[in-house]
């Protein structure tokens, strides 16, 4: 077993774990942050079980949970502030843009990461920034329109 | 997913030892790695992260040279305004790349390690004559990248080497080029057929150099002397373009795999070839009317 320390939504641990387990079954299973999800039995390919790691967009279940051990981990549940959900969580139940829900937290954090980097994207960027998010359900549209709706809020916001 | 110690090396000499014996595997952002592992198709008794070793993420420019650091980022690299003015192939490339959680993590060190036949910076790594700079513990060593490449998933690398860095000259200016690749699924898709290209005019007209590599079409990422010479003194236009884009898909060995037939890759090949060259040549068209 190795020992981590990692900050999680805003709170430092220090957690034990094997060196042959993800960063999603560290999140999922020992924390119990099920927002974090599997949706293609760990292969990469889903964005699922995106979080964002020091900052940056990644695919939990490519990171190994040793591989976080010094760093910052934000899930879709670090994303809610208190009782209140994040303009972009908002703007996607508004939109209708959640179906089933497997993809939707993953795809409210790469809405996120791109909203940080670019605030005021196009539909090809939106597109691109989901790119990485498969979801069965929707066909897209209302996620893109859902990310334009937070857009607005967001600007406001600032 | 199997057992495995893990070990994270500080400095390259330390990451060197911890691989000496052999029983070890060198590990960046894990990407291929752990998919791999799952799927039993890698073994190993210990992964040494090498992704703590932070001076082996740069890009440099001096002199007309570029060096790229092994655990440089897709992100990096698309990010990177030096790599798009001195080698634009290699910075379309790494932008094409799955999706922006895949560019964060994967590396160019990782790239090429799994030596995947659809890597896609190789291509363009040949035609820009890279070589890569290896640590062991018996020193260094260098080695351009097409020795590098042997077999799918094989490289020359000995069990205690590690990829430092990967270097090449800055394509000479007016020299155009451009990558191209066919996929399965934008986002995630890993190449079908993919064509790096660098192309030279002379004064807008007759082919003064040209460099051709495909990707995903033969066991390693290769260049195309066939079709380089015979377009030496031409002009491109869709005959000559089209004539190089056959001579390339003679020059493949593609396999039939669940994402493509080898027929439909040898086709994919000849028409990315021809509408590549003519691309490049019409650029220079319009930049030499302004
Ligand atoms: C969803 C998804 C999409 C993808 N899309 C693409 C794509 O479009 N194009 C593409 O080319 N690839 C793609 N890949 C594959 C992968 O992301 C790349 O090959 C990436 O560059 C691997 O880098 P890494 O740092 O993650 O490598 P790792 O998985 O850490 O290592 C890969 C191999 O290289 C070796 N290695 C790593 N670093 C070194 C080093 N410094 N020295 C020696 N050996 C080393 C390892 O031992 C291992 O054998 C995709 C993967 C996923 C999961
Ligand atoms: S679980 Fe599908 S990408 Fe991680
Ligand atoms: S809402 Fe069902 S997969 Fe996206």
């Amino acid at each position: 077993m190795l020992t981590i320390e990692i900050t999680v939504n805003g709170t430092y641990q220090q957690i034990q774990t094997a060196p042959n387990r993800s960063l999603l079954d560290l999140l999922r299973d020992d924390l119990g942050l099920t927002g974090v999800k599997d949706a293609c039995g760990q292969e990469g390919e889903c964005g699922a079980c995106t979080v964002l790691l020091d900052g940056k967009l990644v695919n939990s279940c490519l990171v190994l949970a040793a591989q976080a051990d010094g760093r910052e981990v934000t899930t879709i549940e670090g994303l809610q502030q208190l009782e209140r959900l994040h303009p972009i969580q908002q703007a996607f139940v508004e939109a209708g843009a959640v179906q089933c829900g497997y993809c939707t937290p993953g795809a409210i954090l790469s809405a996120y990461d791109l909203l940080m980097h670019t605030p005021h994207p196009s539909d090809e960027q939106i597109r691109e920034a989901l790119s990485g998010n498969l979801c069965r359900c929707t066909g897209y549209t209302k996620m893109v329109a859902a990310v334009h709706h937070a857009e607005k809020e967001l600007s406001h916001a600032s | 997913m199997q057992e495995f110690d893990f070990v994270v090396p500080k400095t390259l000499a330390e990451a060197c030892q911890m691989l000496s014996d052999g029983y070890g595997r060198p590990v960046a952002g894990c990407t291929d790695v752990l998919p791999q592992m799952r799927h039993g198709k890698l073994k190993t008794e210990r992964l040494v992260d090498l992704s703590r070793i932070k001076s082996l993420a740069y890009i440099e420019h001096s002199n007309g040279r570029i060096s790229i650091g092994a655990l440089t980022t897709y992100e990096q690299m698309v990010t990177d305004r030096q790599l798009h003015d001195y080698a634009p192939v290699l910075a379309q490339a790494a932008a094409t790349v799955g999706c922006r959680q895949t560019r964060n993590r994967g590396t160019l060190g990782g790239n090429l390690g799994n030596a995947s036949p659809a890597g896609d910076t190789l291509p363009p790594l040949l035609i820009l004559n890279a070589q890569v700079v290896l640590a062991g513990s018996s020193g260094e060593r260098r080695m351009a990248v097409s020795d590098l490449l042997l077999a799918p998933g094989k490289t020359a690398l000995l069990p205690d080497e590690i990829i430092t860095s990967v270097g090449f000259e800055a394509l000479p200016r007016g020299m155009r080029s451009l990558f191209l690749k066919l996929g399965n699924r934008q986002g995630m898709a890993v190449s079908v057929a993919s064509v790096a290209l660098a192309l030279q005019l002379d004064g807008g007209g007759p082919v003064q150099d040209v460099r051709i590599a495909l990707g995903a079409v033969a066991p390693t990422a290769i260049r195309c002397p066939e079709a380089e010479k015979f377009l030496i003194g031409q002009q491109i236009d869709p005959i000559t373009a089209g004539a190089a884009g056959r001579l390339a898909a003679q020059a493949c060995a593609p396999i039939d795999d669940v994402r493509a037939s080898a027929a439909y890759r040898r086709h994919a090949i000849q028409v990315l070839v021809k509408r590549g060259l003519l691309s490049l040549s019409n650029d220079g068209d319009s930049h030499a009317d302004n």
